[in-house]
């Protein structure tokens, strides 16, 4: 009943919630399969197969799919719970009723928020009770914090929502447009990012190093549905739970200001605001130009006229698809405004494309500001991250903070900038990515197709790098941040690899032992991807991939109670070894030489003759017994079976690429 | 509740759907507004009930504007020409709503109301026929009892004996509560006989507006035949404004004096002679006329 001291009135609440009540049940349902069914059924599998993963708070296991799923239906409860204000009839009937449409609006929110917070709480409580009966713990904390973050992502998710249908007259487009506003920067970036890719040297689209910071990511990051499941399963960014609190806020606010300036008569257009319906037009044919553009141009010859011809065609193709959808038929009228601003738009983005994407490709840092240099190429990269920002990582790793090398890197990042383009062609495959580490903290990633990883400037500086007083620099499981927060670590070689379960222990322990290991010898470390020995470190929610050293103790300890080391390194079944003794002095000449001459001019000229027979078995019973020395000046260089296939270039291989070679005492 | 509206516009993109309507309506009494579809008669109710927001002009009902004005609302009920209901809303559960919204809505008035208009409360409305939803929006505006009741095409869709009905139960709540109606029609003749005063759109302007009583009180129809037409002298002295000739009998409109009418007519010795009262379509095809409007090109029926 309408009562003057309450704020809500009953029966309107009522009304609101009605609408939606067997959506909401839906909604629940969904929750139960998703939380506690799922976890019931891996808790009864977990019985079974002791070897089951689990991670440490359970419920993100299916976490990003219930957020996923609530995601969706906190967008078709809005659609259904504004769905008045899309017809005629019922606008003008719940405008003519005695309340104000703030009030409307307010009872409507408060529908929509009982419906998202009550099934939660409802899973919430089914949680909570069945967390007694599976064979994995969760902490009422678990479920306090799961049943808050939900809730906190679904009213964020529920204001966009409010805000966007108060747009537009139309439950579809409302549709449309959610997924818009949430899709449509990510989008729109990631097709500039593509297209300057393709027109441009130098655009990195995605980094090899650099704590995963680079063009794409920045964007991906920050769209809310990508973030919301990242969070749950990274962890919660406080400030940016509170920007985007504050945020959905601001857009409830907006949706009061909205509401109150519709005017009622627009129900029979789309859009209630012309410049809104114009700039979303522009956009979408913007972004539509750029893919037809960029897959036409792809599959065309390169050349200017042909470019520009490609995205004319699809800048024509995507607008008339836009006003086909928001008009709702194929006979589309011919609307001036939305012409205009798209022709407008269009100018004003191929101008800032063309000057920002120069002067961001063009500029090379300042050396001064340089804090390290990691150098990477299409088939020679050292390290991998997949599902993390590597963050668990220290910011030196795979960063050289040598003056001299960083030096040469600009000079060779110069070179690229200056040199001829090789863009827009197909076989691009090969390329030379230059990552720099900024005092400031930041990363400038630039990747260039016109230096190939076999050129001559780019191989001096590999030679520079393969040096062992950088050998710490690229050892993954040195450059842990929090070895505590290890959970598994794979010894991996060409033939096999060795889990070791006590990941976090055996990260402390190896991390000890290296900072033993010599640096001031050279030693090859072989950057690339295919080195002796890489290991694979899985924490929580992140897996990184990375060389590690041989000569490190606790490594080779670890190996050895396994199997034998040289089974291992597949030095056992090597076709053939050679054993070298180097005095200090021709040490650097021997490494240069490793790397840059074929293996049979190597041989002639340090005179190196093969080792068999006894001396053979009692090296390699000396290897198994972790008999290495990186300071010694025996070497044993042994061919690797697995090199032969992985290195490209029709050029003769280098002995580096067709022998590993290991400091033996 | 007495209705002002003052200086009304209303445009929809460039076209105007209700220009400068300047208009009165006195409490307890019933106004009909006429017009031909696409005059800007539901534009109007629109703006009378707060749905619309005017673009110039206000809305006062006593003196207070009614947009987005609750305490107005509250006394003021309107029902459209197609009436809404709420999907799958039966008759009882729409009354348990305008129990809520109106403060003087009387739950024995719709008992007994449903009961006298034969409707099946518990059952979904949008099962029931054109004519009887239309009742029972009738039946819950008038037991909300609203001080003013816009009501845009009342009437289509019901048969005789209910339109008869509701007329009288409207007539009862205007005597009983003063309750004002604003009734927009394209019908005359529909109006005719319910309507205190009327007025006229016409692509969205407000062509005439008159208290039919007082039009009534100073006009009437003579009809009168004689041997010999008469000159312009006896048009002069009847006051005659409007008339037609066939043959020798003359029908005409005369303003002016009614109580004198007999013994002037008597003097011109015609053959027979008869006074009638005009109908509204009369009213409106002389007053009308007088504007340069054909009749025939507002008013439909």
């Amino acid at each position: 009943m309408k009562s003057a001291t309450s704020l809500l009135n009953r029966t309107l609440l009522n009304h609101f919630t009605g609408s939606v009540f067997w959506l909401s049940i839906l909604f629940l349902i969904g929750n139960i399969l998703i939380q506690p069914l799922a976890l019931w059924i891996n808790s009864t599998n977990i019985r079974m197969r002791s070897d089951r993963f689990i991670p440490d708070n359970p419920l993100d296991m299916m976490g990003g799919f219930q957020l996923a799923g609530g995601m969706v239906y906190v967008i078709f409860l809005t659609v259904f719970l504004f769905s008045y204000k899309n017809k005629e009839s019922s606008l003008d009937f719940m405008h003519a009723l005695p309340i104000r449409r703030e009030r409307l609006l307010s009872h409507a929110l408060v529908a929509g928020l009982i419906y998202i917070a009550v099934p939660l709480a409802i899973t919430a409580i089914i949680l909570f009770f069945e967390r007694y009966f599976l064979a994995f713990n969760i902490s009422t904390m678990d479920i306090i914090e799961w049943f808050f973050y939900s809730l906190f992502v679904l009213f964020v998710v529920f204001a966009f929502s409010v805000f966007s249908g108060f747009l537009v007259n139309s439950g579809f487009v409302h549709l449309q447009l959610v997924i818009i506003i949430f899709f449509l920067p990510v989008i729109f970036w990631g097709l500039n990012v593509t297209v300057a890719d393709t027109l441009f040297e130098g655009v990195s689209t995605t980094s090899s190093t650099g704590n995963g910071n680079d063009l794409l990511s920045v964007v991906v990051n920050n769209t809310f549905p990508i973030f919301a499941v990242q969070q749950m399963m990274d962890g919660v960014i406080l400030w940016k739970t509170i920007v985007w609190l504050i945020l959905a806020l601001v857009f409830i606010m907006l949706s009061y200001f909205l509401y109150g300036r519709n005017r009622n008569e627009n129900v029979h257009s789309t859009f209630n605001h012309l410049w809104v319906r114009n700039m979303l037009v522009a956009f979408l044919s913007i972004s539509g130009m750029l893919i037809v553009g960029l897959i036409i141009s792809f599959t065309l010859p390169d050349g200017l006229f042909i470019f520009v011809l490609s995205f004319l065609i699809g800048t024509t193709f995507a607008y008339i698809v836009v006003e086909m959808s928001f008009q709702g038929t194929v006979r589309i009228q011919r609307e001036k405004g939305s012409l205009i601003t798209t022709t407008i738009a269009l100018i004003i983005f191929w101008i800032i494309f063309i000057v920002g994407w120069n002067q961001y490709v063009s500029y090379v840092p300042d050396e001064a500001e340089i804090e390290g240099v990691s150098l990477n190429s299409s088939w020679n990269s050292s390290y991998s991250s997949y599902g993390g920002s590597g963050g668990q990582m220290k910011e030196e790793y795979l960063y050289i903070s040598d003056t001299e090398v960083i030096e040469e890197a600009t000079q060779l990042h110069r070179e690229a900038v200056e040199g001829p383009s090789l863009k827009n062609s197909i076989e691009d495959s090969d390329w030379v990515e230059i990552s720099y580490r900024m005092s400031d903290g930041s990363h400038i990633n630039r990747r260039f197709d016109n230096l190939t990883a076999g050129s001559a400037p780019y191989q001096d500086i590999l030679t520079k790098v393969n040096n062992g007083k950088y050998a710490k620099n690229y050892d993954v499981l040195y450059n842990i941040e929090s070895p505590s927060e290890v959970r598994l670590v794979e010894i991996t070689t060409s033939g096999g690899y060795i889990p070791i379960e006590e990941g976090a222990a055996f990260v402390e322990e190896y991390q000890r032992a290296a900072h033993q290991i010599d640096e001031g010898i050279p030693i090859y470390m072989g950057i690339g991807n295919f080195s002796l020995l890489s290991a694979n470190v899985e924490f929580d929610n992140e897996f990184y991939n990375g060389n590690v050293s041989i000569y490190n103790p606790v490594l080779l300890n670890a190996i050895n109670e396994e199997q034998s080391i040289t089974s291992f390194l597949n030095v056992r079944n090597s076709e053939e070894m050679f054993v070298i003794s180097l005095g200090e002095n021709d040490k650097n000449e021997f490494f240069e030489d490793y790397q840059k001459i074929e293996p049979e001019a190597l041989i002639t000229k340090y005179d190196l003759e093969e080792v068999t027979g006894e001396e053979k078995s009692e090296i390699l019973n000396a290897i198994d017994q972790g008999r290495l020395n990186e300071k010694g000046n025996r070497i044993l260089m042994f061919h690797s079976d697995a090199k032969e296939w992985i290195e490209p270039g029709n050029a003769a291989p280098t002995a580096s690429q067709e022998y590993n070679i290991i400091g033996i005492e | 509740m007495n209705l002002e509206t003052r200086q009304l516009d209303k445009a929809f993109s460039r076209q105007k759907a209700v220009d400068t309507v300047t208009l009165t309506v006195t409490s307890g009494t019933i106004h009909g507004l006429l017009g031909s579809n696409g005059a800007g008669k539901t534009t109007f109710m629109k703006l009378l009930s707060g749905i619309y927001k005017p673009d110039a002009g206000e809305v006062l009902y006593d003196g207070v504007p009614v947009f987005e004005n609750p305490d107005i609302k509250d006394d003021v009920l309107f029902i459209n020409d197609i009436p809404y209901f709420f999907n799958g809303a039966t008759l009882e559960s729409m009354a348990r709503f305008y129990r809520s919204m109106y403060p003087r809505w009387s739950t024995s008035r719709f008992e007994q109301l449903s009961k006298h208009f034969n409707l099946d409360v518990k059952k979904p409305l949008s099962q029931l026929s054109k004519g009887m939803k239309r009742q029972a929006s009738f039946v819950l505006a008038f037991s909300a009892r609203p001080k003013v009741l816009l009501l845009d095409e009342p009437f289509d869709g019901l048969d005789p004996i209910i339109r008869r009905q509701v007329k009288n139960i409207m007539m009862q709540d205007i005597a009983n509560h003063e309750m004002t109606v604003i009734a927009s029609s394209h019908n005359l003749r529909e109006m005719e006989d319910l309507c205190d005063s009327v007025s006229i759109m016409h692509q969205g302007k407000l062509l005439f507006h008159r208290d039919l009583n007082e039009v009534k009180g100073s006009h009437c129809k003579l009809q009168i035949a004689f041997d010999t037409l008469p000159d312009e002298r006896f048009y002069r002295e009847m006051g005659v404004v409007h008339r037609e000739v066939k043959g020798r009998v003359i029908t005409c409109i005369i303003k002016g004096d009614m109580k004198h009418i007999e013994e002037k007519v008597t003097k011109y010795h015609p053959l027979m002679y008869d006074i009638l009262p005009l109908s509204l379509e009369e009213i409106f095809a002389y007053e009308m006329g007088e504007k340069g409007y054909e009749i025939s090109n507002i008013i439909v029926e």
